[in-house]
């Protein structure tokens, strides 16, 4: 019985998801607001990569744009003078920051708390620099223009409205594959790792290798939104992947809810239409912006999510108990 | 040629290390790295420059500054720091980044974002030794930073309130039962790294322009300097300012101008890799 209407929850559940995903891009007035919603996308994806790494394995990354630029850059180089197509250059995207997460990762796992936070911002400078210096093959601060919209089997995702349904695919992808991977022996050894290192260690978990694992996870993650956003702005430069980016990524699943599976669902949507809200404040938009996420930060230490959740199990609560009342 | 680069990384070196006390001192009350500390200097720097262009003499703008500098230190810690919950170390650090990202946002709006002329406190004339040719800035730097670290390591062995301020870093129950106000030293802590800071920044901004963009850049070669020099250990920032100063001077002559910035943080990487610890440090510290 109780099977059963867990079933029909979850059949409820992917109906209304679906329904908003479809309805999303009939709402919105003009291509600005798609490209905001296309953003919001993407953020969730990079959100869910510094999740895994950060959330639920707790080795914090302050240089998470480095993979974002990194797959970025790999997609409209292979693109404008390989010519290759979106899928080609996807798999290229993960290939590449796969690796130099996993490089990373070494010097990292020596290191923890605030040296590690220290290494991977250290990395996105230096790979930002050689962004900047390493002309023959990233056309230096110009960037890299004319990246085409991509084209799987014949058909071109040309409008923002076509990308939009293309980042919805890979955002629900990558949620599923959050969501059973934590459920999984990986996803409990992260979270054995984040709550105690040397406890982890000694209940006969390999910790080096599911550390590897969760950075290249993260790196990919981030990858893959590189490789997304590259072919959507059709346009990369080194201004893109500095470190307000790298903290954004951050605050995106922090301002969700740290080490929770929908966490960067919520990050990713305050942190990119906070900034439009705030658009009528001018210059001072992104103060009042970092005013608000501090505020967030002390407030709410655990992000926003798990709020969202107790007040919604609490209006349940008032809701059965009301009911109960009523029948007695 | 090889004597001239080497002066500029002593120059350069210097200052760094006076950044990097700044870091090392936080780092030992509050066991993280304050990443807003490059902000802060660049702050204190702005609002030297700001009272300088509105008329005043530069020793006052000077003055100014650094006291302005010591007031963020302090409103960080008390308005910020104090009331992030301890739930993880994570949200502490976090919220110095978020700090860090409003200073430098708001700096954008206030200062604006091209780089601007800073008078600096030195003569223009050249001090000629034989061959060499010694710019009276570089010199006053590097005594500067001396005397001021020199007298930070007398304030923190022989003052009554340096003293505290150590006991109250190291062990801070043990302090409170001698009866030290560790909430003071605390805060106390802060004012004088963030002072340093714009003492740093103020020198610092002569040679490279005033500019927003400043903080990031050599907060991060603070950070690398005091991680060299083993952190939590004054003479270990001097020696891994220098270290840094010098390596980044002759790199940047030697190898490629276009990767300055890139050695310290390739420093940084391999001495995170080889000795974490520092290289004036040997006790490992498990601070989280």
């Amino acid at each position: 019985m109780a099977k059963k209407t867990n079933k029909k929850s979850l059949l409820a559940k992917i109906v209304i998801i679906a329904a908003i995903i479809i309805i999303i891009p009939f709402l919105t007035p003009n291509m600005y607001i798609m490209q905001i919603v296309n953003m919001i996308g993407i953020y969730i994806i990079l959100g869910i990569g510094i999740n895994v790494l950060t959330g639920f394995t707790g080795q914090l990354s302050l240089g998470q744009a480095a993979f974002f630029g990194i797959g970025a850059y790999v997609t409209a180089i292979m693109n404008t003078r390989g010519g290759m197509q979106f899928l080609a250059c996807l798999i290229g995207s993960m290939v590449i920051t796969g690796i130099v997460g996993a490089v990373l990762a070494v010097p990292a796992l020596k290191v923890k708390g605030s040296y590690l936070a220290l290494l991977t911002m250290g990395f996105g400078e230096i790979i930002r620099i050689v962004m900047i210096n390493w002309t023959p093959v990233t056309n230096g601060t110009a960037g890299i223009l004319e990246i085409e919209s991509p084209v799987i089997f014949g058909f071109s995702f040309d409008t923002l409205t076509k990308f939009y349904f293309l980042i919805m695919v890979f955002v629900i992808l990558g949620i599923l594959y959050e969501d059973i991977l934590i459920k999984t022996r990986t996803g409990r050894a992260f979270v054995a790792i984040r709550e105690d290192n040397e406890a982890a260690e000694l209940t006969g978990i390999n910790v080096t290798t599911y550390k590897i694992r969760a950075f290249v996870l993260s790196a990919v993650y981030s990858g893959i939104a590189g490789c997304l956003y590259a072919m959507m702005i059709k346009y990369v430069s080194p201004d893109t992947f500095v470190n307000n980016t790298s903290n954004i990524i951050l605050w995106t699943a922090i301002v969700g809810g740290f080490g929770t599976v929908v966490g960067p669902i919520f990050g990713g949507i305050i942190m990119q239409v906070l900034p439009e809200v705030l658009r009528f404040l001018g210059d001072w938009r992104l103060v009042i912006y970092g005013v608000i996420l501090l505020i967030v930060i002390l407030r709410f230490p655990g992000g926003v999510y798990p709020y969202i959740e107790k007040f919604i199990d609490r209006i349940r609560r008032r809701k059965k108990s009301d009911a109960a009342g009523g029948k007695g | 040629m090889l004597f001239q680069q080497i002066l500029n990384g002593l120059t350069n070196g210097s200052l760094y290390a006076l950044m990097a006390v700044g870091v090392t001192m936080v780092y030992k009350s509050l066991g993280m790295l304050n990443f807003a500390h490059g902000d802060i200097m660049m702050v204190g720097t702005f609002i030297t420059l700001t009272f300088v262009l509105m008329g005043y003499p530069l020793y006052v703008g000077i003055a100014l500054g650094v006291i302005s500098a010591a007031i963020l230190g302090f409103l960080l810690e008390r308005a910020i720091l104090r009331k992030v919950k301890f739930t993880s170390f994570v949200n502490l650090l976090i919220a110095t980044v978020g700090v860090s990202y409003v200073l430098r946002n708001a700096a954008m709006v206030i200062w604006g974002t091209s780089p601007q002329l800073f008078p600096s406190m030195f003569p223009e004339t050249l001090i000629e030794i034989g061959n060499f040719r010694i710019t009276p800035q570089s010199i006053g730097v590097i005594l500067i930073s001396l005397v001021i670290i020199t007298g930070l390591h007398f304030f923190f062995t022989k003052v009554k309130i340096g003293k505290c301020m150590q006991l109250a870093n190291s062990d801070p129950e043990g302090a409170a039962m001698m009866g030290v106000n560790v909430t003071h030293m605390r805060f106390l802590t802060f004012g004088i790294s963030a002072a340093l800071a714009a003492i740093a920044g103020i020198m610092i901004a002569p040679m490279t322009y005033a500019r927003v963009d400043m903080s990031a850049t050599i907060g991060m070669k603070a950070f690398a300097a005091a991680i060299l020099g083993g952190i939590g250990n004054l003479w270990g920032a001097l020696l891994g300012g220098i270290i840094l100063g010098i390596v980044e001077a002759l790199g940047s002559a030697y190898i490629s101008t276009a990767y300055r910035d890139a050695f310290s943080f390739i420093i940084l990487f391999i001495v995170l890799f080889v000795k974490p610890t520092g290289l004036l440090n040997k006790k490992i510290e498990n601070k989280l």
